[in-house]
């Protein structure tokens, strides 16, 4: 047991926090500093930028850009990277269709498609959920059936966040009806310009469009760009969601935010002092600061243990803290607003209007972050994996 | 950062384990008394010793903790450690070997009846000869009878006081004969920090330990002709407790490392005081749902679960709860933008 950073690690940290802020635009990182919404060409400018400094897709082989960072390191770069207010690599880019493709596609699609994704000239979105198919993912329905040399894909995909900038979807369609429903399903990439594509807009209870549904009707796809094999498509799911260990908890954007709740409530005038000095108000920041940093160990302590790179039950723990710590400090975040959280929508959000912009923020910030703990595996979903997977509780 | 236990730690780990094992708990109601046979085992295992030797330190004592809380061992292993690191701290070598070897067995004597833990000593002290004597009534104090010394908070300072008169498990002062140890509250203080890391730690083997039953009597038990695993109403709260036991986990081993990489840094009051909270609220909770999902069994004396729940209960309520660790972190939120931990 060691609690020091080794040498290397820490100079590893200072080299992470001045790529951070040095390549970033410092007024993307403003934005994000203040709970503003990016613009799509913000999220590709930081993107860019993080790529070309060779940081932005690292859990990924060499050979496409990735690092042979351990997973501490891996931790590092996250919690500096949030740390520092920098928007994270667009994550159905660096997270998820790129490791599946580096993983499981030909070294056709590989070559084809990992460098576009690592430099965001694609942008994907990611096609699994449907209307019918949310917790039970794989009773999806979306169908593709084989003609010639295309497959035609016919369906509906939901809650496809940021479809409507993506360039591509990575969807999973059912290629096999007649067999156990997890068998059947197969991994396709799309590209979104293909006719019969049609993406509508869902507006979320924030007023944000975030979401959208994803239409498609008899849409044509070369048959070379299903990748890995035909109805293997479920485990490659499996391992898109699994194979982040690290990442999973956004432990320095938690930090960052109630490092921010704790200035704001300095600021707000309560009886004779400020709500920092109320003592109800005070005990819930330090009983949040003791619960993240709780997590935030646990997520070392995770890190640190060798799983041979299979998904640890383990970080389901993460997602369930992780999801949970967030929307509390969101919480706490209106509850300092107080009566200034009554006023907001984009009206209300101007940097140099009556109000303070953070409480113009606060509101929608904490409805939008309710998804935290449905999205990704819903808290649910966690309690039952580790019922099941680690306590070995099953009816 | 490493939470890895290198090969010493895992043997030291194991061995005591395998000699708790060997051992019936005694699952007393109330506070227990004391053991002298575990006691003496310990003392041959070097146990007693192991906080003050080269080499060794609050990562070894962790685990040590970590193994009394599972086995349901009680002893006052971590009363013991308070008191002898205030020992060492103030020279009292010849006292120090005696209790690392068993021979002596000293208790602090920290708190007063009506009065919490952060509310001053009223104990006072008066010079009598060159001794001074002590009058006041402080407690309860665990294992207060079997102690050959205790070492009391009073108004001016900290004093070793041997023999104590106990009532009620309390120390019933009148112009008792006390050696001044300290007057400066700080070595008092630190003691009771890596103390208090320690107790977290054997919380962390009564909720492990907790855990194991509920997990085990979910798969066995049933009801309704099914096992009571079947029904989610009860697995999704396990879930719940393993998370609170694992997240405490890692605080406490974080917190070991900390000592044992700094064991005088000024941070560390604060170190303890979060451990403190993260690990009380972990065990209140986990003592309660223990009992609660084994229903009526839970609730007799012969099994075991509710010891545990007890255990915890104790160990919340000892060297500061978890209202008051975390009033003192409320009072101290401006001094720190966020908790650093790397």
């Amino acid at each position: 047991m060691e609690r020091r950073l080794s040498d290397d690690d820490r100079a590893f940290q200072a080299q992470m926090r001045e790529i951070f802020t040095s390549q970033v635009p410092e007024e993307i990182r403003d934005k994000v500093a203040h709970g503003r919404e990016l613009t799509k060409d913000e999220i590709v400018t930081s993107h860019r930028a993080l790529n070309e400094a060779g940081v932005a897709v690292p859990g990924w082989p060499v050979e496409y850009g990735g690092k042979d960072w351990s997973p501490l390191q891996r931790h590092i770069w996250t919690t500096e990277m949030q740390a520092a207010s920098v928007p994270p690599p667009l994550q159905f880019n660096a997270n998820m269709v790129g490791p599946v493709i580096a993983a499981f596609g030909s070294t056709e699609l590989k070559d084809r498609f990992l460098p576009p994704t690592a430099s965001l000239d694609i942008w994907w979105c990611q096609g699994f959920s449907e209307p019918d198919a949310g917790s039970d993912l794989a009773s999806l329905r979306t169908t593709a059936l084989r003609d010639g040399d295309e497959w035609v894909v016919n369906g509906q995909k939901t809650w496809t966040t940021l479809g409507q900038h993506a360039d591509w979807i990575f969807a999973l369609v059912r290629t096999n009806p007649d067999v156990k429903k997890q068998a059947g399903i197969s991994f396709l990439l799309i590209d979104m310009t293909s006719p019969g594509v049609t993406v509508r807009p869902i507006q979320l209870i924030d007023g944000g469009h975030e979401v959208n549904e994803v239409f498609f009707d008899d849409v044509r796809v070369p048959a070379d760009q299903l990748v890995g094999e035909e109805n293997r498509g479920w485990d490659y799911a499996k391992f898109l969601l699994g194979n982040e260990r690290v990442g999973v908890a956004p432990v320095g954007a938690i930090k960052r935010r109630l490092a921010d709740v704790k200035t704001w409530a300095g600021s707000v005038a309560n009886g004779s002092g400020t709500l920092l000095d109320d003592p109800l108000l005070a005990a819930r920041v330090a009983e949040l600061e003791c619960d993240v940093m709780a997590l935030e160990l646990t997520v070392l302590r995770v890190a640190g243990g060798s799983h041979d790179g299979k998904p640890d039950p383990a970080s389901s723990i993460l997602k369930l803290r992780g999801s949970e710590l967030q929307q509390e400090v969101l919480e706490l975040a209106v509850d300092v607003a107080g009566p200034m959280s009554l006023a907001w929508g984009e009206v209300a959000a101007d940097t140099d209007g009556a109000l303070p912009e953070w409480t113009a923020h606060a509101t929608p910030t904490y409805l939008n972050y309710r998804k935290a703990t449905i999205y990704g595996g819903s808290s649910e979903v966690q309690r039952q994996v580790i019922a099941g997977g680690i306590l070995g509780l099953k009816g | 950062m490493d939470f890895t236990l290198d090969n010493e730690q895992k043997a030291l780990r194991d061995a005591v384990r395998d000699m708790l094992a060997k051992r019936t708990p005694v699952d007393a109601i109330g506070a227990a008394d004391h053991d002298p046979e575990l006691w003496q085992a310990l003392a041959e295992m070097g146990l007693l010793a192991l906080p003050y030797d080269e080499g060794a330190g609050p990562v070894e004592v962790m685990l040590v903790a970590e193994e009394l809380g599972r086995a349901r061992a009680r002893s006052p292993y971590v009363d013991s450690l308070l008191a002898g690191l205030v020992l060492r701290a103030t020279g009292q070598d010849d006292l120090l070997e005696a209790l690392g070897e068993g021979t002596a067995l000293v208790v602090p004597a920290l708190n007063e009846p009506g009065r919490s833990w952060t509310a001053a000593a009223t104990t006072t002290h008066r010079a009598d000869g060159d001794r001074g004597v002590l009058t006041g009534t402080v407690g309860p104090v665990a294992y207060a009878e079997a102690a050959t010394h205790a070492v009391v908070l009073a108004d001016a300072g900290c004093f070793l006081v041997e023999k104590p008169p106990v009532q009620q498990s309390c120390l019933v002062l009148e112009d008792t004969p006390a050696t001044l140890l300290t007057d400066d509250l700080a070595v008092v203080a630190s003691a009771r920090n890596h103390a208090t890391v320690a107790l977290c730690a054997e919380a962390l083997g009564a909720m492990q330990a907790a855990l194991d039953l509920t997990v085990d009597y979910l798969k066995s038990r049933k009801q309704f002709g099914v096992p009571l695993a079947t029904f989610q109403a009860l697995t999704h709260r396990a879930a719940d407790l393993y998370v609170q036991l694992e997240l405490a986990r890692s605080t406490v081993q974080f917190a070991a490392m900390s000592l044992a990489d700094d064991p005088d840094s000024p941070s560390n009051s604060q170190l303890a005081s979060r451990t403190k909270v993260v690990v009380g609220k972990a065990g209140r909770l986990i003592g309660r749902e223990a009992v609660q999902m084994h229903g009526g069994i839970g609730m007799t004396a012969e099994y075991s679960v509710g010891h545990l729940t007890a255990r915890l209960t104790a160990i919340e309520h000892t060297w500061g709860d978890t209202r008051q660790h975390l009033g003192g972190l409320a009072r101290s939120l401006g001094d720190h933008r966020t908790v650093e931990v790397l």
